[in-house]
């Protein structure tokens, strides 16, 4: 958790412990610290900067550089913006293109609408074409927008940056689909995206754009977030919005909440997440004016930790260098570290203070910090390659 | 005869049995004639009796059948002149009516009456897509209270999952030649229907001139029927036609087509708005 969201969030609980009940908590939710008496606003430092629910989606708008008319939406559970981006996809769409770098708990949801709806989803398999063929940005967009020309798709979701670290080329993929074929709705899932790579953004290409905070924005409250920034989706999705939450298609209290500009929803809304991502965003903003390019510092941490693993018997499975992003994978070689369960060769790592996430077969992902690691850092992650190998 | 037989000569015998063949054998001629009158006739017996036989298996039409013999049995014994002509002019308005629903063809007259089955329709399982094109020439159209019922019927099948696409024809007055998107006077509701996820396409009635047969409001019911409709000076229907014939619905499908290249999607429309500072 970001410094900033845990200092607002400290704030936030006391504020609520000691005014959770008193109309000052709708003033500060909506307007922010400015509309409190003074001598309230002293003595939550934490909140100092806290303008209400409008501001926040000002600060994410401006944090990942989208234009001000670009609309913004919370929720609880970011499933239940991926339930609103099925209804999106599935109402005008024949047949919907999906790659095998999707997250599956996401395309689960998607193929059950589908199936409701009586819709195709068309499964591109693109990962061993990255990881082995070595394919690169310009392949992907050309060999994607071949696969969608072919099966008569109309229909897009795609993961920015999959979970496992790659990243595709957004702009090239949509423009060469909008190039050669009809394209009735796109959405695109940020999760592993937004406080991560870099300006353009890939909202500015999607119909719908979702995310949370709490991954690389550092909130680590979950909050699921969506933009929708071509005026084209803009009815779209308040109306299927609004038409979902009448017909209890969606049920999340906060997305009602903040759709219904805080008209009650009949159920208690936890405002937490909301604190924890205005601290967070205001941190990465803050990151990424004090260095020059902090997704530049990822990529080259990525090459450095990739070499560093090298030497002491790990494989990085890097992409092409065009498609990717601060995760990176990598497999031990065969031996002991290939044998050990997810959760043994994860606290294996724990003990050299190293938080990573580890999946069968001896395989370890890591996210790289925006910040460049030292020769000291890379040495000791040098000897706990070696270690645990 | 036998006299002949027994105590003539052996040329009358012979004469005489010559005689009695020929005359066998008109018999067996005749009978034969007559076997096929028989035959022609029983055939005739059997094919009328043969549409009843068939319709026993529909027992929903069989009653309509049996009604309807019945009442025109009654009808026979009815002496009074005037009422017979009428009788007359109502039953061959009937029969071609009857005629045109055999062809799989329905006229609607009523608006009421073309909604029942509109709704049928939309909820009919084996009809999960709906194409349809609306020729406005007037801001009334389909903006009286059958016109929004019908776009609520339309939104509710969306809500199941049928696939409504949608082309609007719109005169030049509705959507002028200069201006990116049609008129106030239809926009919101032409975008109501884009905004619930119907896919919408929109069209100058002036770049049909060289096409006139596309100026049709016509639906396409999957590949279960197609309708066409006609609309008074009003806008409003004056007739809807729905056909379930394969022929028609194919040829409603390849005016779709061909209208699709005409078509321009209306989400490409919003794009090329300049965005609001």
């Amino acid at each position: 958790m970001s410094p900033g969201a845990q200092r607002t969030l400290h704030d936030f609980s006391r504020f609520a412990g000691n005014l959770g009940a008193s109309v000052h908590f709708e003033d500060l939710l909506w307007h922010g610290v400015d509309e409190l008496p003074s001598s309230i606003r002293g003595a939550y430092p934490g909140l100092t900067d806290w303008r209400g629910i409008a501001a926040l989606k000002d600060s994410l708008r401006n944090y990942v550089q989208l234009p001000s008319q670009a609309r913004v939406l919370f929720a609880s559970r970011s499933a239940q913006l991926m339930k609103l981006a099925a209804t999106l996809l599935c109402r005008p769409c024949r047949n919907i293109l999906v790659t095998d770098l999707g997250w599956q708990p996401y395309h689960d949801i998607l193929a059950s609408e589908c199936q409701r709806t009586n819709r195709r989803m068309t499964l591109a398999r693109l990962h061993d074409r990255i990881v082995s063929d070595q394919m690169d940005a310009n392949d992907v967009a050309e060999w994607l927008s071949e696969v969608y020309q072919k099966n008569g798709c109309d229909g897009l979701f795609l993961p920015v940056v999959s979970n496992l670290g790659i990243r595709l080329p957004i702009k090239q993929i949509t423009e060469a689909i909008v190039r050669s074929a009809k394209v009735r709705f796109v959405v695109l899932d940020g999760a592993q995206d937004i406080g991560h790579t870099q300006p353009p953004h890939a909202a500015e290409f999607a119909d719908f754009y979702l995310a949370g905070t709490h991954k690389w924005l550092g909130s680590h409250l979950p909050l699921g977030l969506a933009f929708h920034c071509p005026a084209r989706s803009w009815g779209p999705v308040d109306a299927i919005l609004h038409d979902n939450l009448a017909y209890g298609l969606i049920d999340d209290p906060l997305l009602k909440y903040a759709a219904d500009a805080g008209n009650q929803s009949g159920e208690t809304v936890n405002f937490s997440p909301l604190f924890a991502a205005h601290g967070a965003v205001g941190d990465a903003a803050v990151v990424d004016a004090e260095s020059e390019a902090p997704f530049a510092v990822r990529l080259r941490n990525v090459d450095a930790v990739a070499e560093a693993a090298s030497s002491a018997k790990w494989h990085p499975r890097l992409p092409h260098s065009s498609l990717r992003g601060g995760i990176l994978l990598l497999q031990a070689q065969p031996g002991k570290a290939r044998s050990l369960s997810p959760e043994a060769l994860r606290s294996k790592f724990h003990r050299f203070g190293i938080s990573l996430t580890a999946y069968e077969q001896g395989v370890a992902r890591l996210s790289m910090p925006a910040v460049a690691l030292d020769p000291t850092e890379l040495d000791w992650l040098r000897a706990a390659f070696q270690d645990v190998a | 005869m036998a006299i002949v037989c027994a105590l003539a000569p052996l040329e009358a015998q012979l004469g005489m049995l010559g005689g009695l063949v020929s005359v066998l054998a008109g018999l067996l001629l005749s009978y034969t004639d007559q076997e096929a009158d028989r035959e022609k006739r029983f055939a005739e017996i059997l094919q009328r009796l043969g549409v009843p036989l068939a319709l026993a298996a529909d027992r929903q039409v069989y009653e309509h059948y049996i009604g309807l013999c019945e009442a025109l049995g009654r009808l026979a014994m009815q002496r009074d002149p005037i009422l017979r002509d009428i009788a007359a002019m109502r039953a061959a308005s009937m029969q071609q009516e009857i005629d045109a629903l055999a062809d799989g063809t329905i006229l609607f007259t009523g608006t009421e009456a073309w909604r029942t089955v509109y709704e049928k329709l939309l909820r009919s399982p084996d009809v999960p897509e709906y194409q349809s094109v609306a020729l406005v020439r007037t801001k009334d159209y389909w903006q009286d209270e059958p016109g929004r019922n019908s776009l609520a019927l339309n939104f509710d099948a969306v809500r199941r999952g049928v696939l409504i696409e949608r082309i609007f024809i719109l005169s030049d007055s509705l959507w002028p030649d200069d201006q990116a998107l049609p008129t106030l006077d239809v926009r919101p509701w032409i975008e109501g229907q884009y905004n619930f996820g119907l896919w919408i396409g929109l069209v100058r009635e002036s770049r049909l001139l060289s096409e006139p047969d596309l100026l049709e409001d016509i639906g396409i019911y999957g590949n279960r029927a197609v309708g066409i409709q006609e609309l008074d000076g009003r806008g409003k229907t004056a007739q809807f036609r729905l056909s379930f014939k394969e022929k028609d619905v194919r040829s409603g499908r390849a005016k779709w087509e061909r209208l699709m290249l005409f078509a321009v999607p209306y989400r490409d429309l919003l794009d090329q708005l300049p965005r609001p500072e």
